[in-house]
């Protein structure tokens, strides 16, 4: 059941969804940057870092979906999504966070049918002189020592880009693998396009998987500092039984999009009076 | 053969419970004398022995309640054996449904599969009629436990009997035999373990009625009750299983479908019915 114990890494998120559903707003936007600096693409490699560094309040909203084919009726096909709401607000003790994901998963063959489906929502902080994880869902809550413990533990993630490698450096790809658009004139707005093949050896000849993964980010200047504003993802995935063999159909899809805003926001710990200690 | 001990003790069907409507009737044999507490033990050890020209059917259904959540799921099995040899042929299907329910999650799914087993050119091929797969292989065994019913099968029925003429048997005060009529009796166990007072953290009841006719067993029927809690403040959580298997022995057949543009699968891809 390789689909299902995929499906059941999956996540999140999708509010946003609408508000993107233009990704063509943004995605046909800008002005190609014919021949792109070194200094430009290092100030979009270092957003990456920004973000890890970045204090201010935050909302992320994202949305994920991943798909399983198969041209076999008795192996299941499968698609799992899920939407997630984050948010940070305030650092060191006086930190408090939120988040929300749903996820459904379905799996179907000719001989079976699954679907699953969940929600979660949580809140950390510190209340008292305790450092609480509460989830509403089921009106529990653990306790951590230490803000840093609460919020590793926690799982509600750092202002990050999943699946951001490929932005570390962009210096070495050729134009057809990236292009870089100004969405100003002043090098404080970008949308960047990057399509990568891949497979699980280093040379086609000898992989059993393809990957071509296009990633597309906005990125806006706040405060002075390059960050964020979209990243969304598509890795389509192929395999063959031998490497002599010819690529197969789609085999695997996965997709997401995070939009990420970074206004002031505010956020109220539950009344957890009554929660149970989660064990 | 163990798939085909597991079959033999194996499955169901609601089809023949009119058969039993009058489950309560007969005769309460006082005193019941060690010959026919060893004829007993010997149908149920029957089961266990019994390969071919046998029909068994039946349907098992859980329901979980708790305080935080529901679950409700059944289970459904018929199985086949007809002839031997090169007439040897056998069937059997299966069917599983379930859903779970809480505040914030849900899980529901179903699944079914029906296989066919019948020799062909010194090898034997298992067909599945839905997915429309063959598979071939030359080992008996091997084709009958890709079927998976025989995992179905132990699951329906749950518990293993112990024995009535036995010295590790069931104590008198956990059965009663009755007669039904001339070589035909019904069997009522009674298990209870635990105490479902309020320091018991598990409690589970079990009755059995076991249903043997001419030294054959023909029905089984099970219902069990369990409680559970994690501490004495916690609700109890409920689970009710009950299990309704019959078997017949007398105009077993089986027709091999028209498998015509049937795919020819390996082992490892042959389809079966995954349990819960």
């Amino acid at each position: 059941m390789k689909i299902l114990k995929t499906m059941t890494t999956l996540a999140f998120a999708c509010a946003c969804l609408f508000t993107f559903a233009g990704c063509d707003w943004f995605g046909n936007s800008g002005t190609l940057i014919e021949d792109p600096t070194d200094t430009q693409l290092n100030a979009i490699s270092g957003a990456v870092a920004n973000m890890e560094a970045y204090t201010g309040d935050y909302t992320i909203t994202a949305s994920e979906e991943q798909y399983s084919y198969s041209n076999v009726s008795y192996e299941p096909s499968g698609v799992a999504k899920g939407t997630m709401v984050e948010r940070r607000k305030g650092t060191g003790d006086s930190m408090v966070g939120y988040q929300k994901t749903t996820v459904t998963e379905q799996s179907k063959s000719v001989n079976s049918e699954i679907t699953y489906t969940s929600t979660a929502e949580k809140y950390i902080g510190k209340v008292g002189e305790e450092y609480l994880r509460l989830d509403t869902t089921d009106q529990t809550k653990r306790t951590y020592t230490t803000m840093e413990a609460l919020i590793s533990g926690s799982g509600i993630a750092s202002l990050e880009v999943s699946n951001a490698d490929p932005f570390d450096d962009l210096t070495g790809y050729t134009t057809d693998e990236l292009q870089v658009y100004a969405l100003s004139d002043d090098d404080t707005s970008f949308r960047i396009v990057l399509t990568l093949t891949r497979y699980d050896e280093e040379l086609e000849e000898n992989a059993t998987t393809k990957y071509v993964v296009t990633s597309e980010a906005t990125l806006i200047t706040i405060n002075g500092t390059l960050l964020f504003s979209t990243f969304e993802q598509t890795t389509l995935m192929y395999d063959r039984e031998n490497t002599t063999d010819s690529w197969g159909e789609l085999d695997g899809k996965i997709y997401f999009l995070y939009n990420y805003t970074y206004s002031s926001i505010s956020i109220v710990l539950p009344d957890a009076t009554n929660y149970e200690e989660d064990i | 053969m163990k798939f085909l001990k597991s079959l033999s003790v194996c499955a169901m069907a609601l089809a023949s419970m009119f058969v039993f409507a009058g489950c309560n009737s007969g005769t309460l044999v006082e005193n019941p004398s060690d010959e026919l507490k060893l004829a007993l033990d010997t149908a149920v050890s029957a089961m266990s022995t019994t390969t071919t020209d046998y029909k068994a059917t039946g349907i098992k259904t859980y329901d979980v309640s708790s305080d935080s959540y529901t679950m409700t799921a059944s289970i459904s099995a018929e199985v086949i054996l007809s002839g031997s040899g090169a007439d040897f042929k056998a069937y059997s299907k299966g069917v599983q449904s379930g859903h779970q329910y809480s505040d914030y999650s849900s899980y529901v799914m179903s699944s079914n599969c029906e296989f066919y087993v019948e020799p062909v050119a010194e090898l034997y091929a298992l067909y599945e009629t839905r997915s429309q797969t063959t598979m071939t292989t030359s080992s008996l065994d091997s084709a009958l436990s890709k079927v998976s019913l025989s995992d179905n099968q132990a699951e329906l029925i749950g518990f293993t009997f112990k024995s009535f003429a036995g010295e590790d048997g069931y104590s008198a005060s956990e059965y009663s035999i009755y007669s039904l009529g001339t070589d035909s009796y019904r069997v009522d166990i009674e298990i209870i373990e635990g105490s479902l007072d309020s320091a018991s953290i598990a409690y589970e009841k079990m009755n059995i009625n076991l249903y043997v006719t001419d030294g054959k067993v023909v029905q089984i029927k099970t219902a069990d009750v369990s409680k559970s809690r994690h501490t004495i403040n916690d609700a109890w959580e409920t689970t009710t299983a009950t299990c309704d298997i019959c078997f017949s022995y007398d105009n077993i057949a089986v027709t091999i479908p028209n498998t015509t543009g049937y795919v020819t699968v390996s082992s490892s891809d042959f389809p079966q019915v995954d349990l819960f």
